[in-house]
């Protein structure tokens, strides 16, 4: 694991591929609000390519620019974190807080982007269907609302869930963890988009993915059971073979 | 020492199974509770209880703020305020709101209050507050801006009660091109502020800095002691004169006729406020970002510690978090308190959750004749200068 020299672009990871021959991918992963490091996810993303993994600024202990406040902001400041990938051609991973990134971000890179994969984003406004309240509960009812095996959670440590649990308000208190600008904007994601959701997802009401595959052009998506809201610690096995046929079907023959 | 005449006006009729059926009095406790006919019959005898306290001899008569809850009925102190200045000639009235990171606008605190002083002819002290942690999910503003938020409305609020308008405001989280209002209030170069705070060091900090007065709330007797003298100690740092009488501690008093008899009056009104009407999930007290971060992973550690004990009247007693008693020991145990603290403004809740108003009649009165005369011409040292002297 080596930390790039990014100066005032803040915390950000570049892993190099570790599976057998050449790397078929350059993966950028875009972490959650669970964990800004989630290392077991990381090492299996190591195995399918180089992988890029920012973490957002506030969270874990990256610093936050006093500039950077939406995750708008948070899009334009990681770019220059993916400039230091080179040229290669990227698939975008985000899972939940990281999905919306990951959707601001595919919009800014444009051309660069081979395929985007979405694990229960955040981020899509849709009238009167609100993503549920987590913050105004007991962390029992938060874990039940979050997972369908609470057991599941990653373990994380006190100081890192409480700079996770900030940003998360900073960005996303009101509206609450979405922007009613992204869905209009969402028809220049020219990608091909796969977005997956847990069959136990309570977070986030199921009419977001209909409105989801609404407003891309290139989209489908499936519902992956014995998971709820983070299928990145509930579903890991599904989301990678997802990640290998995007991979596949999106593949530049480079 | 002065008395501070405090008022919370609660709602007294949650159920006797509030606890096991509902998951917090705050926010979330349904407004179908709401009886529109007992809400008028309670405004009407809390204003009266807040009024008596003028002829009763007290400095100051004081409402606050709080929303959506059952903890106080007084979303909006200034209109309280109002009604008092009406029903009152000379008392001083303690506006312990504004909650000002809440609101939009700043300003309009600024014009309210100027209002209220004009109108009470220079009785207005303002109070400025955060806001609680629930109160951040009642108006969904952003608990992790809250404290700039503060910090700003109040700079901008100082500025335009002290220069000459108009004057432009380019802030963070404040941008107005003109900021001139009308009225101004009658005390210059504003009403005295004071600051309610559980004692953080970063606010103890700013309100000495800015030299305010510090107003400490429903905290046992040793967290007010160590927070008294950090906040001295912090006053003599920005080069100012440490004052007893710029520091107030309210906490609920009861004044039974004897000691024997007191506790067992009180016990039940005193724990529907330490239990009911504090009902909530405690990540519902504190939002993400509601604190800085280390004081956030401190609280987290020590959490359980906290939520195991049941609040018991007595243990409340024990910490001088209320203080209850015949009258002599209650003068006796305030006095002394006042010389561990240093704290020359008292604020006692005479009121306390389920009280009526025979009962608040009662402890007010004998407050008022068998305490507040034995106290009222002590006033305490800071308290190192008088652990020197002995």
């Amino acid at each position: 694991m080596a930390n790039l020299p990014l100066g005032d672009v803040g915390a950000a990871r570049l892993l190099p591929y570790t599976g057998p021959g050449d790397a078929k991918a350059t993966v950028v992963f875009l972490h959650d609000e669970e964990s800004s490091v989630p290392e077991g996810l990381l090492a299996a993303l190591q195995e399918r390519g180089t992988v890029v993994a920012p973490v957002h600024p506030g969270f874990g202990d990256a610093p936050r620019p006093a500039w950077v406040k939406t995750v708008r902001d948070i899009a334009d400041y990681e770019l220059d974190v993916i400039d230091e990938a080179g040229p290669a051609p990227l698939v975008l991973v985000g899972s939940s807080f990281g999905g919306w990134v990951a959707a601001e971000l595919a919009l800014r890179l444009s051309q660069r982007v081979r395929g985007v994969l979405l694990l229960g984003p955040l981020g899509l406004h849709v009238q009167d269907e609100l993503i549920a309240d987590h913050w105004f509960r007991t962390p029992q009812q938060r874990a039940r609302l979050l997972y369908e095996d609470p057991m599941k959670a990653p373990q994380v440590g006190i100081e890192e869930s409480v700079a996770n649990d900030e940003s998360m308000a900073r960005y996303g208190w009101n509206p609450r963890l979405v922007d009613p600008a992204l869905a209009p904007r969402l028809r220049r994601l020219s990608a091909p988009v796969r977005i997956l959701w847990g069959e136990a997802e309570r977070f986030v009401p199921a009419s977001h993915a209909e409105a989801w595959l609404a407003a891309l052009p290139d989209a489908s998506s499936a519902r992956v059971p014995g998971s709820g809201h983070f299928l990145a610690y509930e579903a890991r096995e599904s989301v990678l073979a997802e990640l290998d046929d995007l991979i596949g079907r999106t593949a530049t023959g480079a | 020492m002065q008395f501070t005449l405090f008022h919370l006006m609660p709602w007294p009729y949650l159920p006797g199974d509030f606890i096991d059926r509902e998951s917090s009095a705050w926010v979330t406790y349904s407004n179908s509770n709401f009886d529109p006919e007992r809400g008028r019959e309670l405004y009407e005898r809390y204003i009266s209880e807040l009024v008596a306290g003028e002829d009763l001899g007290f400095d100051v008569i004081s409402v606050n703020e709080h929303h959506q809850t059952a903890y106080g009925l007084m979303p909006s102190p200034n209109l309280v305020a109002m009604a008092l200045v009406q029903r009152t000639r000379a008392v001083k009235i303690a506006v312990m709101g504004n909650a000002i990171p809440l609101h939009d606008h700043p300003l309009r605190v600024v014009e309210e209050i100027g209002m209220l002083d004009l109108m009470s002819g220079g009785r207005i002290i303002s109070g400025l507050v955060r806001g609680i942690g629930p109160e951040y999910h009642t108006f969904g503003v952003n608990p992790a801006y809250s404290e700039d938020r503060f910090r700003e409305a109040h700079d901008l609020m100082i500025a335009a009660w002290t220069r000459p308008g108009p004057f432009s405001w380019d802030g963070e989280h404040y941008q107005v091109r003109y900021v001139n209002p009308w009225p101004l209030p009658l005390q210059k170069p504003h009403p005295p502020i004071w600051i309610p705070t559980q004692g953080s060091t970063s606010t103890l900090r700013w309100v000495a800095e800015n030299d305010h007065s510090l107003f400490q709330t429903f905290a046992p007797l040793e967290q007010i002691e160590r927070t008294s003298a950090a906040f001295r100690q912090f006053v003599t740092e920005y080069g100012h004169e440490p004052d007893p009488m710029k520091m107030g501690w309210s906490l609920p008093v009861y004044v039974g006729k004897d000691d024997e008899t007191a506790m067992a009056e009180i016990a039940p009104h005193v724990e529907y406020l330490y239990r009911e009407l504090v009902h909530r999930p405690f990540q519902g007290f504190l939002p993400p970002g509601y604190v800085a971060r280390e004081s956030f992973t401190k609280v987290m550690q020590t959490r359980g510690a906290i939520s195991s004990e049941r609040p018991t009247a007595e243990l409340l007693d024990s910490r001088s978090q209320i203080i209850v008693g015949g009258p002599e020991t209650v003068a006796r145990r305030l006095r002394e308190a006042a010389e561990r603290t240093g704290v020359g403004i008292l604020a006692p809740l005479l009121q306390v959750g389920t009280m009526n108003a025979e009962l608040t009649r009662a402890s007010t009165l004998r407050f008022a004749e068998h305490v507040m005369p034995k106290l009222r011409e002590f006033v305490p040292e800071a308290a190192e200068r008088s652990a020197v002297r002995r």
